[in-house]
């Protein structure tokens, strides 16, 4: 039982890994498409930027 | 009855059952703001919320997918359709494959979202093992195990059973259970190896074993020879052969001929079935250890990997929840190693097990 009852804890740390890693994705993601969408509406601007 | 759900108090980090009338253990669990220590865990629930999670990181990857595809003209219905642009998940989740890799790969997605996609199938894949382990399935519920292994059993040219069971506890180790005869049998496991078994572990059906590990150290010397001169015979044109002392040809035969050439031919083909006769003969070896005599719990068995370069010994017991453990002891087991005794066998199963907890 005492596995049983680790690997369920071992479960639960995961569950919190990705969580963590849920937020760090969706934020690339929109970072990704703020970016997109400010080329699509101003290719020149990314110009400046550089 | 609504089926039993789960899910998660993020404040908490605790599981809260939900889909029926709470009661006992599960009533305090849904009450985040009743201090009292949470039951032990049902490793039901807890393979549930795996199963979950294991979903989620699967549309995780869905949706980076989508995102990143491209729109292409469906010729049938002559509409926009979105083509995902595809990504392979099991080179997400091997843990040796470099950044750089995954980049190089897949150049119009961000890196960051690349690295974390890593993160997120290797956790799908600790998920899906701790999965196994706590469920406690019967082997062969946890089918997947092999299939996920991307491996297939073989004797001879024989498939044995797709998917068969796994062990959960160490991803390197599979067996099979054939469904007809129920003869269970162990194999080493890598990765994406197709893998010829050449012994088989009976059903323990108590008694005392007529069979001996000097038996079998016989039958392995002298296969590891027929296998060591077949593996010459293709290596080695007939004058090397001659030149190394491997071959002795008839008095008066040219090594150039084609006389010689078909002599080697022949006992090459001898030799294949010299080959599979000792494997036969192994098997039949592979000997059962009376649990109350030596007091080692399980049944053992040798095997040779497919490329025919590696035995190992395999202790296979009867485990918790009505599943079987596996635990190999060794490969590149030499014939000697057949003459330990079962007390050295055991001892060597308990260091091996020993080193693995570590």
């Amino acid at each position: 039982m005492e596995d049983t009852d680790n690997t369920a804890q071992v479960i639960m740390e995961l569950t919190k890994k990705f969580d963590q890693a849920k937020r760090k994705l969706d934020s690339a993601m929109n970072e990704y498409k703020e970016e997109k969408d400010k080329e699509d509406e101003d290719p020149e601007a990314l110009l400046d930027d550089l | 009855m609504k089926p039993l759900q789960c899910k998660k108090d993020f404040e908490s980090n605790r599981l809260l059952f939900v889909g029926r009338p709470a009661s006992g253990p599960e009533a305090a669990a849904q009450k985040p703001s009743d201090k009292k220590a949470p039951e032990a865990l049902d490793p039901k629930v807890a393979r549930e919320v795996a199963k979950r999670y294991i979903d989620m990181i699967d549309q995780q990857f869905n949706g980076v997918e989508d995102a990143f595809g491209e729109d292409v003209l469906d010729s049938r219905t002559n509409k926009l359709a979105r083509k995902p642009y595809k990504l392979d998940r099991k080179l997400f989740a091997d843990p040796k494959v470099a950044p750089k890799t995954l980049t190089a790969k897949y150049p119009k997605i961000p890196g960051r979202v690349l690295m974390t996609l890593a993160e997120m199938a290797q956790i799908q894949a600790s998920l899906r093992k701790a999965s196994w382990k706590v469920s406690g399935e019967t082997i062969s519920g946890a089918g997947q195990r092999l299939d996920e292994l991307n491996v297939q059993l073989y004797r001879g040219s024989e498939e044995l059973v797709k998917g068969g069971g796994g062990d959960p506890l160490n991803p390197t180790l599979g067996f099979g259970v054939h469904r007809e005869t129920g003869t269970h049998r162990v194999s080493e496991a890598y990765r994406g190896e197709k893998i010829r078994v050449a012994s088989a572990i009976e059903r323990k059906t108590g008694g005392e074993s007529k069979e001996t590990p000097a038996g079998i150290a016989e039958y392995a010397a002298d296969l590891n020879e027929a296998n060591k001169q077949y593996e010459a015979l293709s290596k080695y044109s007939v004058e090397q052969l001659v030149e190394k002392g491997i071959i002795i040809l008839p008095e008066g035969v040219d090594p150039k001929s084609a006389q010689a050439r078909k002599l080697v031919a022949e006992r090459r083909n001898e030799l294949k079935g010299e080959i599979a006769d000792y494997e036969v003969s192994l098997k039949r070896l592979a000997h059962n250890l009376d649990r109350g005599k030596y007091g080692v719990e399980g049944n053992v068995a040798i095997q040779r990997s497919i490329d025919g370069q590696k035995y190992m010994i395999i202790v296979a017991k009867e485990g918790k929840y009505n599943r079987r453990e596996i635990t190999y002891i060794g490969t590149n087991v030499k014939p000697d190693d057949f003459n330990l005794s079962t007390y050295d066998l055991y001892d060597r199963v308990q260091a091996w097990e020993k080193k693995k907890r570590t």
